[in-house]
């Protein structure tokens, strides 16, 4: 069944479609992924500078 | 003008409409491919690869779009030399870069079965992957050159003088003879795809812009995040020195 | 105070100048190179002119046109299978033979661009065929219904006329 089915995938031009689309969706996924982790991290950064900034004026005070 | 490009206001704005954003690109991401596999009919000529057209011309465009905001961008940050214009322009390269690249390799995918060739040296596939090279290129200025605002001004130069490359590609179907044919949509009789092959069509193009809206505003929190972290460093070390 | 303000505005009035008179400079010169390599950035020559610049055998170049109604035929010639048909424009046509897969949108009617030379006999030679698609996308009931109707009449000798003239 999976084999027939890849078979007549491989000698239409479905494979084209196929791999089209595939990497398509690797790409907008590798995007998003990219540009969300981003943001996470430089929010993460900014957290934990935040807290040093208030530990150190509550120390100074 | 100034106003809108506040990064505070901009942080709280766009937490506010992002969610929106996101749900867009999973709402209309779903009806396209529904539409682009299960009601669009098959071709007269193409059967069904001509479906490859639902992510080949959103690519492309997308493509251009992400030109369009890193000119316009750019202009704001050359004339009125204001930082966050800058970042913007720098934040849209590496998605627009993404698209060129994705509309190129979909096209290729298209033209094997099709055309009989992955690639011809036609105009319109040549420009578009000059396309790709000055995005490449804009991204290497801001990489190589380490004084920000001498980086941001030769960046916005480079991305100006490539409008001209965007023109040739909108262009060149129609001043030379090529491989590619003619726009579908773009024309000034009417597109000559309609039903349910064009809703299609349109639904997946606003898919795909709800998609690069939807990034390009993570990296550009992302930028004014860094700038306070940045800022918040200098204090820190300026305390502590 | 204003004064700074007002010199602010200068300059960037200023900048704003210099950017348009530059692109717009810039654009021209391109567009005199463009039009300059006209020759070069165009992928194919079409029948006409192939007739009008008398090409002679051994040079390659590429062929342009759309492939005449009637004329395609598959014959082997000792045990290989060659293509011959002729490509038009609508006021000259040439013969072509290849040898080889022909691609899926190839048929009778299509627009197509063919990349070989001519030989000793005035026939093109071709190395390869590219199919050339039109812009228009339809469903195939539509056309099977129009043909039907004997209504049905191919756009792509419009559009490769149209694509002739510029």
């Amino acid at each position: 069944m999976m084999e027939e089915f890849m078979q007549q995938i491989l000698q239409s031009n479905d494979i084209y479609i196929l791999s089209s689309y595939v990497a398509t969706a690797l790409v907008l996924v590798i995007m998003a992924l990219s540009s969300w982790r981003s943001k996470k991290k430089d929010e993460k950064d900014l957290r934990i500078l935040e807290k040093q900034l208030s530990d150190l004026s509550g120390k100074q005070n | 003008m100034h106003k809108f490009a506040n990064p505070a206001r901009f942080m709280r704005l766009s937490k506010i409409f992002l969610p929106w954003f996101m749900g867009l690109t999973i709402l209309l991401f779903a009806s396209g491919l529904y539409y682009a596999f299960f009601l669009a009919p098959e071709d007269y000529q193409m059967g069904n690869t001509y479906r490859i057209i639902y992510i080949h011309v959103p690519a492309a465009y997308m493509a251009q779009f992400g030109y369009g905001i890193i000119a316009v961008a750019s202009a704001v940050g050359f004339i009125w030399k204001h930082p966050l214009a800058d970042q913007a322009a720098r934040a849209t390269a590496p998605l627009g870069a993404g698209f060129t690249a994705l509309a190129l390799l979909t096209g290729s995918l298209w033209g094997k079965p099709m055309w009989g060739t992955y690639w011809i040296w036609d105009a319109r596939l040549t420009s578009m992957l000059v396309l790709f090279f000055i995005y490449l290129g804009y991204m290497a200025v801001w990489q190589t050159i380490e004084d920000r605002v001498k980086a941001a001004r030769i960046a916005s130069i480079v991305a100006l003088v490539g409008i001209i490359n965007v023109v040739i590609i909108k262009f060149s179907v129609d001043w030379w003879n090529t491989l590619h044919q003619p726009a579908t949509l773009m024309r000034l009789d009417g597109p000559t795809i309609g039903g349910d092959m064009l809703t299609a069509l349109l639904l997946m193009i606003g898919a795909f812009n709800m998609f690069f809206i939807t990034a390009l505003i993570w990296r550009i929190q992302s930028l004014i995040l860094r700038r306070r972290v940045r800022a918040i460093r200098m204090q820190l070390g300026g305390g502590q020195g | 105070m204003t004064k700074v303000g007002l010199k602010a505005g200068a300059r960037k009035k200023r900048r704003l100048y210099f950017l348009l008179t530059s692109i717009t400079v810039l654009g021209l010169a391109v567009l005199l190179v463009l039009s300059a390599l006209e020759d070069s950035i165009r992928l194919f020559y079409d029948p006409t002119e192939i007739v009008e610049k008398n090409i002679g055998p051994g040079q390659d170049f590429r062929l342009g046109g759309l492939v005449e109604e009637e004329s395609f035929e598959s014959r082997e010639t000792a045990g290989i299978l060659i293509n011959h048909f002729t490509v038009t424009d609508g006021n000259e046509s040439v013969a072509v033979t290849y040898e080889g897969l022909l691609p899926d949108l190839f048929r009778e009617g299509q627009g197509i661009v063919a990349e070989g030379s001519m030989n000793e006999d005035g026939i093109f030679v071709a190395s390869e065929v590219f199919a050339k698609h039109d812009e228009t996308y339809m469903p195939k009931e539509v056309i099977d219904s129009l043909k039907k109707r004997g209504e049905w009449q191919r756009r792509t000798a419009e559009t490769q006329q149209k694509d002739n003239a510029l």
